[in-house]
């Protein structure tokens, strides 16, 4: 019998040989005779995932046992790439995901004091509001877009910390207000909803206008009108949003060039391949070139995409995995996203319901949003791929979700059979 | 390396990768199929024996599986006294044996005189003492 609660041996030793198969195959073509220094690196941080598993298990954890290997093969998957693409980079991110093990630790932990974790509601808010004008003051531009921080030994992504905030801040808004809106009369209630979210609403445009980042706003909106949807129920909200989100980028489109360019090459990067639409239409041949089971790691041209190794991995994982290794990411974040929300159904409180869809939300948008880039479903951002993308905010952030989800998995759980 | 080993590596490495999807969705089809992938939960009762507001000493609840304990009517083990949280603990089945966890109570819950912090296996003769409230729990097993 498939025992889930438990860790899971075969999903582990998958896993893990695969990313032993990835990087001993990426060290054979690309980087023979190199030390295997740094391959040894990866495989212990990939250890830490099955270890951390083992003592949340002996420590009574009984919560989701599909989250973390599901996690590691994805961040393996972008460790053998990264060593491929940048050996150097792919260290820097084993330990970025080794502080995120730690980071999953901490929001497992805080997790377990749900009452407490959902009190400090505008510490959320303000800290999010802080993170985001602390760019618009000390950021500094990168790639046409002005988001990070530069600490001196590293740079700081604050909008990948917002999403954590905006997280918990609007699943403790929303439960807060879940039984007035049962109670009070519509329109107080709508008075209540709509101004936060109107909010959320005007900085995600402000972002886009001011710091150019059509993919955070575009994810900020994402997670909002998600909620609020999971939250009331009502999809009007959802559509008006959405409809004065597109109206305001269009204005944005209009105003400023960058955004525009951006939409022009979706639409026809072949028009300027040599300039604006070279990322996009490198990226198109990388996956074309890949086939059905791709060209094999470090046999491929992924090099060739411009920033492959941030904003689109995805391409050289289409290329050198082929569609069937593309596919199966797609399947990886799918399960993920499954059962976040699977988690969130099972949860005893709105707010832990609310933690775990929001949770869910994010890392689906996010994986929608940069793989439907990649692939000119929609235009490319410069989303990070969940997990895979080399960048040390996202990695952690994204760890820190996972933590939560992980956490309300096993606290919220409904005993079978005796939902209340 | 030589081509055939890369060729074969390359397949072997997709393989992998599906072994894993393949074994994922297995896990959650079995879990789905059968609703609780645990063991059997052993008989087991938890005995009044400080009584706080609202029961008496040497009342037995018995605990079938899963139960929440509080003083919420829709718990499975009710204490309706003034120092317990309505939904205060737990207690869950790991393993074939129970745990009890502490639900972010207000009061806390102390087993066999110690605050818990994590969840914590209870063994024949362990006393719970939540709000003022002090119960033995009791498992033949």
């Amino acid at each position: 019998m498939v025992r889930t609660r438990l860790v899971d041996p075969v999903l582990y030793g998958a896993s893990l040989a695969l990313s032993l198969g990835g990087f001993l195959m990426v060290h054979a073509v690309r980087h023979p005779g190199d030390s295997l220094g740094p391959v040894g690196y990866g495989l212990l941080v990939l250890l830490g995932f099955p270890a951390l598993h083992l003592v949340l298990v002996r420590r009574g954890f009984g919560g989701d046992g599909l989250l973390l290997p599901v996690t590691q093969t994805l961040v393996g998957l972008g460790l053998v790439e990264l060593y491929r693409l940048q050996p150097a980079g792919m260290v820097r991110q084993a330990t970025w995901a080794l502080l995120g093990l730690g980071g999953v630790w901490v929001a497992y932990s805080a997790a377990h004091a749900v009452d407490r974790l959902s009190r400090y509601r505008y510490l959320y808010a303000l800290g999010a509001l802080v993170l985001l004008g602390s760019t618009l003051v000390f950021g500094v531009e990168r790639g046409g877009s002005r988001q990070w921080l530069d600490l001196g030994f590293a740079s700081f992504q604050p909008s990948e910390v917002v999403k954590v905030c905006l997280v918990l801040f609007l699943a403790s808004y929303l439960a807060e207000h879940h039984r007035l809106l049962v109670l009070r009369p519509p329109q107080e209630v709508e008075r209540r909803i709509l101004l936060p979210v109107a909010a959320v609403l005007g900085t995600s445009l402000l972002l886009l206008a001011v710091q150019r980042d059509l993919g955070g706003a575009l994810l900020y909106l994402s997670i909002v009108l998600g909620m609020v949807y999971v939250g009331t129920g009502r999809v009007e909200y959802v559509v008006a949003g959405a409809l004065a989100f597109a109206a305001g980028a269009g204005v944005c489109a209009a105003l400023f060039p960058h955004v525009r360019v951006r939409l022009e090459v979706w639409v026809d990067p072949w028009r300027d391949l040599a300039g604006s639409g070279y990322q996009v239409g490198q990226a198109l041949f990388a996956l074309a070139s890949g086939g059905l089971a791709g060209t094999g790691l470090g046999l491929g041209d992924p090099e060739l995409i411009p920033a492959v190794h941030t904003d689109l991995i995805f391409a050289a994982i289409g290329e050198e995995l082929g569609y069937a290794g593309a596919l199966a990411v797609i399947l990886l974040y799918m399960i993920l996203v499954v059962r976040g929300f699977r988690v969130a159904l099972r949860a005893r409180r709105a707010f832990s319901q609310l933690v775990a869809a929001g949770v869910s939300l994010v890392l689906g948008v996010q994986a929608l949003l940069i793989l439907g880039g990649s692939v000119r479903l929609i235009p490319l951002t410069g989303i990070p791929m969940p997990f895979v993308s080399y960048g040390g905010s996202a990695m952690v952030s994204n760890f820190v979700l996972l933590g939560l989800l992980m956490g309300v998995s096993h606290h919220e759980e409904v005993p079978r059979g005796r939902r209340t | 390396m030589s081509d055939l080993g890369l060729l074969l590596l390359r397949y072997l490495l997709l393989a992998l990768l599906f072994l894993f999807l393949y074994r994922a969705v297995r896990v959650m089809q079995e879990e789905l199929r059968s609703s609780s992938g645990e063991p059997p939960a052993p008989p087991a009762t938890l005995v009044v024996e400080e009584a706080g507001g609202g029961v008496q000493p040497g009342q037995v609840f018995v605990i079938a599986g899963e139960a929440v304990i509080g003083r919420s009517p829709e718990v499975q083990v009710v204490l309706p006294d003034a120092f317990t949280s309505h939904q205060h603990a737990r207690l869950v089945v790991r393993g074939g044996r129970y745990w009890i966890e502490d639900l972010g109570s207000r009061n806390g819950t102390y087993l066999n005189g110690q605050r818990i912090e994590a969840p914590a296996p209870l063994t024949d003769g362990d006393r719970v003492r939540i709000g003022s409230t002090t119960l033995r729990f009791r498992s033949p097993a």
